[in-house]
């Protein structure tokens, strides 16, 4: 589903991502884990196409489709979704009218046809009662004045709305408080079936035990330098990345 | 060598006439406003007040006043800005009685020239002119026609009034110079919304006046769409009073003429006062527009809000000028002021000029400009959902101006006042 081999990704002509190989197979649950500035927001900007992350040397394939060479909008059309680590503020633009442009741009593109006003609503209102959200939230613009746990909740949220094939998660845990994490990893859990696929970055074994990945990696001086199953995240959790990164050239 | 005649009398002093059967003091408004425009005539780039307004154009243009009963010739008139809202139609300056619906509110809404005579109308038209408000003193010797509005002491308009500025101008360059007499009584509340509209063809200079007292306690919301066309001209004043615990709020949302000048100038007269002026303007092509603003916290507790946000673009340019003045007595006054502007080319300008005068002690003023690029993260945010970059621009866009709609207390009237402003984006019905 998810491949990606090789990435080179410079900042600034700074570089970030240094020979990054990975792939999450259609159906399974992915957690990147890696010290502060290791790359993991680099890597997830990278795959959603923002300017100014140049990609020198690799590739990156979604569904077999080169992703590298395509627009933002393109990739979301491809069915690639990045929940980020800082949701940014749109004053001016309202919740509501922010989702039902994209859902509606996005379906545009899938060739499904727009959805009529009313459909739109019941669908808006499932998904908010999923995952605890009042619908006062969408009437606000977009993130402006949230709380950090209301941020994530709405990336969720857009998740749900917009049924991307593959989903990125940067640390969508941060911020949550102890109900949201269960509510929100419930939300992505039942988005999870064998023609998706996740990419869950996180800090904390915390989360994994909600969300149970297929695979653990740990990023470091921007590659992926350890991978193993759940326990990985445990030992971290108790060990720290010493043992890890003593191994890892600079 | 012989003095140089002052720009633009030459122009302008045909259309100045005596006129018989008006009271007394108001052939004597209407002649020191000739004698005060005859002596300066039309403020140059040297006169601080206009320092980045030009009105050469102006000058130039020698616009005839638009005749009384003109065959202008009208399309269909748009339909109401706001559901249940009366409407006052003004055709080239001229009240249309047969065009507008007074229905509930003949008695707070009369034809300046029917009110004429009382007291509280020429207490209002007779108030001080400023030198640097030459225009304004134009319109008071010109003026044609206009609307007396007012509001009784304790009372609320039973309708929200729109007035419609209809522009049809003919073959040859038009002007007019309607005015305003507004007076909402003590905790009496009125919803006025003005709408200018013209075709995109045809020259037209509209220069409006409105004298405005929001008495003690009194909440005016006051909001303005100016949609004028592609070759009109449109200059417009307003001097409010406001008294003690009042509220005057003020928004307007400038999208056309090719010139335009939007002037305020209030006063906080009494204790617990707010005003509040926001705009949002989008410009393209060779538009030019001003908004400038002068408030003064003449009592105490007096608070102040001001948001401008701007989109130009094309060899647009736009023009904001702030001047705050805090009175001695005008302790714990709260003034803020924020002119925002987006340039979304290169040849787009804007000049930002904030002033603060502050003879208080103990106030909280500020006062912050911004200009630059359209917000990248922003952009990519949306665009990540798969909003194509261009529509993604476009709501980048009407977010940076929407906010300034924020202040504006009424939510019925900013929410038709963005209306307009997504129909310009081409943005129309996202809400
Ligand atoms: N615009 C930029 N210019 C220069 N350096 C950058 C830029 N953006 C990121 N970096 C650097 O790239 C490195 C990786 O940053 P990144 O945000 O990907 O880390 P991260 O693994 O997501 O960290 P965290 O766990 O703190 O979220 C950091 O050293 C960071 O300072
Ligand atoms: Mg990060």
């Amino acid at each position: 589903m998810l491949e990606i081999n090789n990435l080179h990704v410079d900042i600034d002509g700074k570089q970030i991502i240094n020979g990054l190989t990975l792939t999450v197979p259609a159906g399974e649950v992915h957690a990147v884990m890696g010290p502060n500035g290791s790359g993991k927001s680099t890597l997830s900007y990278t795959l959603a196409g923002r300017d100014g992350y140049e990609a020198t040397d690799g590739t990156a394939t979604l569904g077999g489709a080169d992703l590298l060479g395509l627009d933002p909008e393109e990739r979301a059309a491809l069915g690639l979704f990045l929940a980020f680590q800082y949701p940014v503020e749109i004053p001016g633009v309202a919740g509501m009218t922010f989702v039902k442009t994209a859902l509606n741009a996005v379906r545009t593109a899938r060739g499904e046809g727009e959805l009529s006003a009313l459909d739109f609503l019941k669908l808006v209102r499932a998904r908010l009662k999923d995952l605890g959200i009042d619908e006062a939230m969408l009437k606000r613009p977009v993130n402006a004045g949230f709380s950090g746990g209301e941020k994530k909740r709405n990336e969720v949220l857009q998740m749900a709305l917009l049924e991307p094939k593959f989903c990125i998660l940067d640390e969508t845990d941060s911020g949550l408080d102890i109900d949201a994490l269960k509510i929100v990893a419930d939300g992505v859990n039942k988005m999870r079936g064998p023609e998706r696929g996740m990419l869950v970055i996180t800090h904390y074994q915390r989360l994994l035990d909600y969300i149970k990945p297929d695979k653990v990696h740990v990023l470091a001086k921007g590659r992926i330098v350890k991978t193993g199953g759940p326990e990985l995240a445990l030992e971290l959790e108790e060990k720290g990345y010493g043992d890890v990164l003593a191994g890892v050239a600079a | 060598m012989a003095a140089k005649e002052p720009l633009g009398v030459a122009a302008f002093a045909p259309s100045f006439r005596e006129r018989s059967g008006e009271p007394e003091w108001l052939s004597g408004l209407r002649r020191d406003g000739f004698a005060r425009f005859s002596e300066g005539g039309l403020p140059t780039n040297r006169d601080e007040a206009w320092k980045y307004t030009s009105l050469r154009p102006i000058a130039r243009a020698k616009y005839e006043p638009a005749p009384a009963n003109d065959d202008a010739v009208l399309g269909d008139l748009p339909g109401l800005m706001l559901e249940g809202s009366a409407r006052a139609v003004f055709i080239n300056g001229r009240l249309a009685p047969a065009l507008s619906d007074l229905e509930g509110v003949t008695a707070y809404v009369l034809p300046l020239a029917d009110a004429l005579g009382a007291d509280w109308v020429q207490a209002l038209l007779g108030r001080q002119v400023d030198d640097a408000q030459v225009m304004y003193a134009l319109n008071a010797a010109l003026f044609d026609d206009g609307l007396a509005i007012r509001v009784p002491d304790g009372e609320t308009m039973p309708r929200p009034l729109e007035i419609l500025f209809v522009a049809a101008p003919g073959e040859r360059a038009l002007m007019w110079h309607p005015r305003m007499a507004i007076d909402i009584g003590e905790n009496a509340r009125a919803t006025i919304i003005e709408r200018h509209i013209g075709p995109a063809k045809g020259a037209y200079l509209a220069n409006h006046g409105a004298d405005i007292r929001v008495a003690d306690g009194a909440v005016l919301t006051h909001a303005k769409a100016q949609l004028e066309g592609g070759e009109g001209r449109h200059l417009a004043m307003a001097r409010v009073s406001i008294g003690e615990g009042a509220i005057y709020d003020n928004f307007v949302l400038t999208l056309g003429a090719a010139l335009s000048r939007n002037e305020v100038a209030t006063s906080l007269n009494g204790s617990d006062s707010e005003v509040r002026l926001n705009g949002a303007y989008m410009l393209n092509d060779r538009q030019h527009a001003d908004h400038s603003s002068r408030i003064d916290h003449l009592a105490p507790s007096t608070r102040s809000r001001q948001v401008y946000s701007g989109a130009i673009g094309g060899n647009a340019r736009g023009v904001f000028q702030g001047h705050i003045v805090v009175d001695q007595i005008a302790q714990k006054t709260d003034g803020h002021q924020l002119n925002r502007a987006l340039l979304l080319s290169d040849h787009a300008e804007i000049d930002s000029k904030p002033v603060l005068e502050i003879y208080a002690d103990d106030v909280k003023c500020s006062h912050g400009a911004t200009a630059g690029d359209i917000d990248d993260d922003q952009l990519f945010y949306l665009r990540a959902r798969g909003i194509p970059a261009e529509q993604a621009r476009l709501l980048v866009v009407r977010g940076f101006l929407a906010a300034a709609a924020e202040g504006l207390g009424d939510e019925a009237v900013r929410s038709i006042m963005l209306a307009e402003l997504d129909k310009a984006l081409g943005l129309e019905g996202i809400e």
